[in-house]
């Protein structure tokens, strides 16, 4: 006989310590765990909306880790390795990210390598042109991908011409930066004004004495004046094909520019997308995967930032198949928008999304990169308290209704690549 | 069976997960792709619950599912207070099947479509199933988990799908981990009372050994792809010979982290390629031990190929420094404190270390890593970097 099934409780959820260090950055602190390692993450103002050029921002946050001032990059990179730390750097749309985990016993050495790193890197020309032969490869391997393709032409479809926020990078792109675009870059946005830090995990207050030396003392602030990009949505909606020589599966990308995490609807929002296409017993998955065998899978999420949230819709399935799962996907939105939810499916659905706020707050590590994502994407501190309380209280007219307000199948723009 | 138990009271979550001792590895050439076809089906509900995903979502669990060559293992996220229903559902699934056509008809289709998303539809993504074709002859390593060919999982039959749950799918042939927020004792009365009326099925597993390779072998393919890339791969010991600390310290030397010697002498000295790696499969039976690296646009076969052989020259003529292999060393006692923070790394490593013969390695391996010295690696490696036991796979982009 099936257990008795137990309410789902939210545990106390850990906050951050904030602590604000002498160049202006504010430090987040979140104690704790098992395991004796430190997570040093910062992140800077120096996205790829940032950027007037393409390419610029990623190429001068991964040609960060090639070496500093005081060290070659082989050298940099034995230090690191000998410590067994892992490093990476890399640029999103609003910010550059520099992340380490180390063992809390290296913690002094990591931060005194990370803090040259960032603050006085080498950007040699030799690493540069290494660099940019390995890049360029790299893009032209993902250009022979349908999803990457169908991905990126979406993205630029969402955006109002000339946005940076829907800017693709071409080849030549990568073959017309020099290293002046990126050191530029660098001296203009790499600064401790609106950055932050987020320290995780078991260090000491020594370590800690010792981050605040690296990163809010020798990290002096520049007298930037940061441009505000706006994030432009395209009006038009439109349904393009993108052409693929040798195709063996077509990708289908779908989706539309929608409210910002601070809009009251959003918690609903959140959790009427998980309904269509965000687990897998989703109204997409058990219609296209489980019902009909037409893919390996097919989701839909939102990815937030302070401004704008994008819904998307991504697969890959049979090219014959394409137009029969886009009208299926639209069906799927319309039962949505016209038919409520019954009992059973909300509670699966909300007990489900329960589960995941549960498990995207488990050990001390992952409820840093939980927490520091949601504050930089313009998140209410309280974000996870309310989507619980949300599942609690969300109806199905509210699902119906907030169907009809955000999903109208006119709006999304619609990517094949086949 | 066994159950193993791992209490962590810093988590309100579980871990509930169940490894069986089944793989590709038990496969015949002529049913490739059918352990992870069948991994599939074990979605498909049973008589007693025929909706499997539903009871778990409405406790708050995320479940999933993953096989290897070696093993199939499923797992279940979820807060402590209904751990119950995992053993529930678990041991009502490992009892029986429903077996339905519809299933195996959808299922089938579905992993058709992960065969192309994953091997056909990217750049290089049959690369697996080059190498491991040109360096087995027998073993069912020759193919990889996803099957050697679409049409093997299009023509699986209902009747192949009954033999191979009760041929594999018994208690005899399981591993239980529930590793987070559990009282222990209660978590083994739980066990006793949910998998202890499952009778065991006398678990048969005959695999055919590979004989010793005895001459080089070569492969080279075209395909629409922007670089070319190589492949070289040796026979090595299994998951528990001294092989495998040796070469797992090697393949470090060699490709782990930007200071590696791949990247350091062949992408940043001599300029000759994009990427490079070296790995081992890891595998319980005899695996291999593979370099890799995709070329820069004008560099030729010969010259990569030759520079990727004298790097493991000089690991067997012993040109590399007692502080290398402490950076490798210090690299895999980091990796071990790191691999415990996640509680399904944590779940997932006692259940493998369980298979392998002895879960408390799981504890002790670190000793061995550092009782290797550099006379193993040279000796090791003398042994293995032969010509004769050599597969090498050109990947060509005309």
């Amino acid at each position: 006989m099936q257990p008795k099934v137990n309410d789902i409780e939210l545990p106390e959820i850990k906050q951050f310590t904030d602590i604000e260090l002498p160049n202006g950055m504010t430090m987040h602190l979140l104690s704790g765990g098992t395991q004796p390692v430190v997570k040093i993450d910062i992140y800077t103002l120096a996205g790829t909306t940032s950027a007037a050029k393409p390419c610029v921002a990623k190429t001068t946050a991964e040609l960060l880790q090639e070496g500093t001032l005081n060290l070659s990059a082989k050298q940099f990179a034995e230090q690191i390795d000998f410590l067994g730390a892992y490093l990476s750097a890399s640029a999103s749309t609003n910010y550059a990210h520099i992340s380490v985990l180390c063992l809390a016993k290296h913690l002094a050495q990591i931060a005194d390598l990370v803090s040259d790193m960032l603050t006085k890197p080498l950007f040699g020309q030799d690493e540069f042109d290494i660099y940019i032969d390995r890049a360029s490869q790299e893009f032209k391997i993902n250009e022979q991908k349908t999803s990457y393709l169908a991905r990126r032409e979406l993205l630029s479809m969402l955006f109002a011409e000339g946005c940076r926020y829907g800017r693709i990078a071409h080849l030549d792109d990568w073959k017309k930066l020099t290293l002046s675009d990126v050191r530029d870059f660098y001296n203009k946005q790499y600064t401790p004004q609106g950055s932050h830090i987020f320290i995780s995990g078991l260090p000491s207050q020594t370590d800690i004495d010792t981050i605040t030396a690296a990163f809010g003392q020798r990290w002096a602030p520049k007298p930037t004046v940061f441009e505000h990009i706006e994030p432009i949505a395209n009006h038009k909606t439109e349904r393009r094909h993108v052409a693929h020589s040798n195709a063996q599966q077509a990708s289908l990308a779908m989706g539309l520019i929608t409210i910002k995490p601070s809009d009251p609807d959003f918690y609903c929002l959140s959790i009427l997308t998980t309904l269509l296409g965000g687990y897998f017993g989703s109204r997409l998955m058990s219609n296209l995967r489980e019902d009909k065998g037409l893919t390996y899978g097919i989701g839909a999420n939102l990815q937030s930032n302070e401004k704008y949230s994008r819904l998307g819709i991504y697969s890959d399935l049979k090219p014959d198949s394409v137009d029969f799962a886009i009208n299926e996907i639209f069906a799927e939105i319309k039962r949505l928008q016209t038919e409520p939810v019954g009992p059973d499916e909300l509670n699966t659905l909300t007990s489900y999304v329960k589960g995941e706020i549960i498990r995207s707050l488990d050990n001390t590590i992952t409820t840093a990169n939980t927490l520091s994502q949601l504050m930089l994407c313009g998140f209410a501190h309280n974000y996870n308290e309310q989507l619980f309380d949300t599942c609690n209280t969300i109806t199905p007219d509210e699902i119906m209704r907030l169907a009809n307000k955000y999903l109208a199948c006119d709006k999304f723009n619609i990517v094949t690549c086949f | 069976m066994t159950v193993l138990t791992h209490a962590d009271t810093s988590t309100p979550l579980v871990t509930f997960g169940v490894l069986y001792k089944v793989g590709s590895r038990n496969e015949d050439a002529q049913h490739t792709g059918f352990a992870h076809l069948f991994e599939h089906l074990m979605f498909g509900g049973t008589p007693n619950i025929p909706d499997y995903d539903t009871p778990l979502q409405n406790v708050g669990a995320e479940n999933n599912a993953f096989t290897t060559n070696d093993y199939t293992f499923y797992y279940i996220t979820l807060p402590a207070n209904n751990l119950e229903t995992a053993f529930w559902i678990e041991a009502d699934r490992m009892n029986e099947l429903a077996f339905t056509q519809e299933s195996l008809d959808v299922q089938r289709s579905v992993v058709i479509e992960e065969f192309k998303q994953r091997c056909l539809n990217v750049p290089y993504g049959d690369s697996e199933h080059l190498v491991r074709d040109l360096s087995y002859t027998v073993h069912p390593y020759k193919w990889p988990t996803i099957g050697a060919r679409v049409e093997h999982i299009a023509n699986a039959t209902l009747d192949d799908v009954k033999s191979f749950f009760y041929s594999h799918y018994a208690p005899d042939n399981a591993i239980v981990v529930v590793a987070g927020n559990i009282d222990e004792e209660k978590t083994f009365r739980l066990a006793e009372k949910w998998f202890g009326g499952i009778s065991r099925q006398k678990i048969v597993t005959e695999i055919v050994a590979e004989p010793v390779q005895t001459a080089r072998r070569e492969l080279t393919v075209s395909r629409k792809v922007p670089a070319k890339k190589i492949t070289m791969a040796y026979h090595m010991g299994g998951r528990v010979s001294a092989d495998y600390y040796v070469t797992d310290i090697v393949t470090d030397l060699l490709a782990n982290g930007a200071s590696s010697r791949i990247t350091q002498n062949l992408v940043k000295r001599d300029h000759l390629i994009s990427d490079g790696n070296a790995y081992i499969l890891g595998s319980v039976d005899p695996g291999l031990i593979c370099m890799t690296a995709t070329l820069l646009p004008g560099v030729g076969f010969d010259k990569v190929e030759t520079a990727l052989r004298n790097e493991m020259l000089d690991i067997i003529n012993g040109n590399f420094s007692d502080y290398e292999i402490q950076k490798i060393k210090n690299k895999s006692e980091a990796d071990k404190v790191y691999e415990e923070i996640d509680l399904m790394s944590k779940a997932i490593n006692l259940a493998l270390f369980e298979m392998i013969g002895n879960v408390d390695l799981i504890n002790t391996e670190s000793e061995i890593y550092n009782r290797v010295t550099r006379d193993d690696i040279c000796t090791a490696m003398k042994r293995i970097c032969t010509s004769e036991n050599e597969s090498v796979v050109f990947y060509n982009n005309d």
